[in-house]
């Protein structure tokens, strides 16, 4: 008797771990859609790349979030040589393959309310193996469910130990400006 | 003919020298080949040795020689995040690792409470006025001591976060912590902590403080992320920004108040001082030398000078009588936009103020009719001179005293 009265408390703790862990995963948000863009503004030339292959999440009921993108997946450039030494010489994406903006949002949200707001995401930025904490400002919409998230921001190459041969100093800057846009849906 | 010759050459080779550097601050090169090296905190003992918690270990500097203590030498990490000096004359390194250490009888001592230590990188210690160790982490919360036994101030403890920036005690003997959800000032009693938050909804203008210092009476300013530097007057709970309107300047990084100054490190402007008679913010900018867009630490030591750690370095101010003027002064100097630099001398008569481009130097406002003709260089980072008709004249700001003038 004893031990079906076990059993069954534990079946209970079972079901009602699951559905808690269930509604808040329904919680979170998952990416949709997402694109990175960068560009190197150096006296002389200008670099273009982006990639829309951008995975991540943010979890209203800790206000954190977490995105990547593996750094091959960047197109564009001038020239097919030009994203070969992106990827080989600097990125080192075979040894470093992601790029990755982990941590939280500062400011309390109620992300069931439709409205924009002006947030400053905080966290990690992990390129070329290095981190680095950023409080990158954001501006978040949120419509019918679904939200937008679009940041500017400038990457020091230097915070990154990402070298640039003299040979080459003109023709890469050493701040490279991104900007991130991603749309985001409730995770089913 | 030979000797007009070897003057000019002389001359020229002065000021090619000059060129390339900023007179108003002196960089030391703490490692050899001039290797970067990231300093994370500046900090001052009571005998007044300079001690520079970097990524690559500890330094401490008398003012002529460095010694570098590394993990060899019972260091717990080679990055060092914070430092203190206990009442007994002892410094504590805080490190990266969320380690911490001591150092006693010329060695390093490892500071394991038997609770452990904290998960991440120490941000900053503190001994209160009772002597009590309090360290802060980015994002373990803030830690205190009392009587070997260690205790966590979390979330549930009423902290508004767990990313603790800085420390500052007050005068009444509580400790404020600035973190990324306010400021928690916290009150001791026995072993327990009374906690009062502020944050937004008290007025505060940015919920992340960066930096705190102990202002006139019972104020205490505040370094924040996007409001700059605010003073804060805990009689009426009234928030004073420093600055007129809204600040546009960037994060604040830290700041040191110097008498009238108030130096302020920004992330997107480097270096500036506000003159605080005069209500003027100041800028230093990145053509006027490198290293000041990178600032991690200020630092005002025993002696007035503001010392700057950088991704890269650790530079000094000369010394009062050696002041910068900004080149963005268009009613008073409007030949200057392709000037470097401008500084402003006294040597003993009147002031002086001179200017340099990549390939001249000149003065800007006449000096006394003997010396209509002025040429200012420095040719070793610690001294400045001045060429003029009646001789050269040299300040070496390590010895902080005119060294006279030169025929």
């Amino acid at each position: 008797m004893t031990h079906i009265r076990t059993t069954i408390a534990r079946g209970w703790f079972v079901m009602i771990l699951v559905s808690w862990n269930f509604g808040l995963q329904a919680q979170r948000f998952i990416v949709d859609k997402g694109e990175i863009n960068f560009s190197s503004n150096a006296s002389l030339e200008m670099i273009k790349a982006a990639s829309d292959k951008v995975t991540g999440l943010i979890d209203p009921a800790n206000n954190q979030f977490a995105f990547l993108v593996n750094i091959s997946t960047f197109r564009g450039f001038n020239s097919e040589l030009q994203r070969q030494h992106f990827n080989e010489n600097y990125m080192e994406s075979e040894k470093y393959p992601k790029a990755t903006f982990s941590g939280k949002i500062i400011e309390q949200i109620d992300f069931t309310k439709d409205s924009t707001y002006e947030v400053r995401a905080k966290g990690d930025l992990d390129i070329h193996g290095q981190k680095q904490s950023r409080i990158i400002k954001s501006k978040l919409t949120i419509r019918n469910g679904h939200l937008v998230i679009e940041s500017d921001f400038i990457v020091p190459l230097t915070d990154h130990i990402i070298t640039i041969p003299k040979i080459v100093s003109q023709k890469i800057a050493t701040e490279i400006e991104v900007h991130f846009k991603s749309s985001l849906v409730h995770q089913k | 003919m030979r000797k007009a010759a070897g003057i000019f050459f002389f001359t020229f080779l002065l000021l090619q020298t000059a060129m390339g550097q900023v007179p108003f601050f002196q960089k030391y090169y703490l490692l050899k080949k001039n290797e970067p090296v990231q300093v994370n905190v500046i900090f001052q003992d009571k005998t007044g040795l300079i001690w520079l918690g970097t990524n690559r270990g500890l330094f401490k500097f008398d003012g002529i020689t460095y010694r570098q203590f590394h993990v060899f030498d019972n260091l717990p990490d080679e990055n060092v995040t914070a430092l203190a000096e206990d009442s007994l004359g002892r410094i504590w390194t805080g490190h990266k690792n969320g380690k911490l250490a001591f150092f006693e009888k010329n060695q390093f001592h490892a500071f394991e409470p038997p609770e452990g230590s904290a998960a991440h990188e120490i941000s900053d210690i503190l001994f209160d006025k009772k002597g009590n160790l309090w360290f802060s982490t980015l994002n373990d919360g803030l830690y205190y001591v009392i009587q070997g036994r260690v205790y966590r101030l979390d979330e549930q403890e009423g902290m508004p976060d767990l990313f603790v920036y800085d420390i500052e005690e007050d005068r009444h003997g509580n400790v404020w912590a600035g973190t990324d959800g306010g400021v928690a000032v916290c009150t001791l009693t026995d072993s327990k902590v009374s906690l009062t938050v502020l944050d937004d909804h008290h007025g505060l203008p940015d919920n992340i403080v960066k930096k705190l210092a102990v202002g006139a009476g019972d104020t205490m300013w505040m370094g924040t992320e996007d409001a700059g530097v605010i003073q804060y007057d805990p009689a009426t709970h009234k928030y004073k920004p420093m600055t007129r309107g809204r600040w546009d300047y960037g994060a604040v990084t830290d700041f040191a108040i110097n008498e009238n100054q108030i130096w302020i490190s920004s992330q997107q402007n480097g270096l500036m001082v506000y003159e605080r008679q005069a209500d003027h913010l100041k800028f230093y900018d990145a053509t006027t030398g490198r290293g000041f867009v990178s600032l991690t630490t200020l630092l005002r030591d025993q002696e007035g000078n503001i010392w700057a750690g950088s991704k890269t370095g650790v530079m000094r101010t000369l010394g009062d009588q050696l002041e910068y003027i900004e080149i963005a002064d268009p009613p008073k100097m409007p030949i200057l936009s392709p000037w470097r630099w401008i500084i402003k001398a006294t040597f003993g008569f009147p002031i002086v103020r001179a200017c340099s481009s990549a390939t001249s130097m000149k003065t800007e406002e006449s000096p006394p009719s003997n010396n209509s003709s002025v040429l200012l260089f420095s040719f070793i980072p610690s001294s400045v001179c001045l060429l003029t008709p009646p001789g050269m004249f040299g300040r070496d700001y390590t010895e902080r005293e005119l060294s006279g003038s030169i025929r």
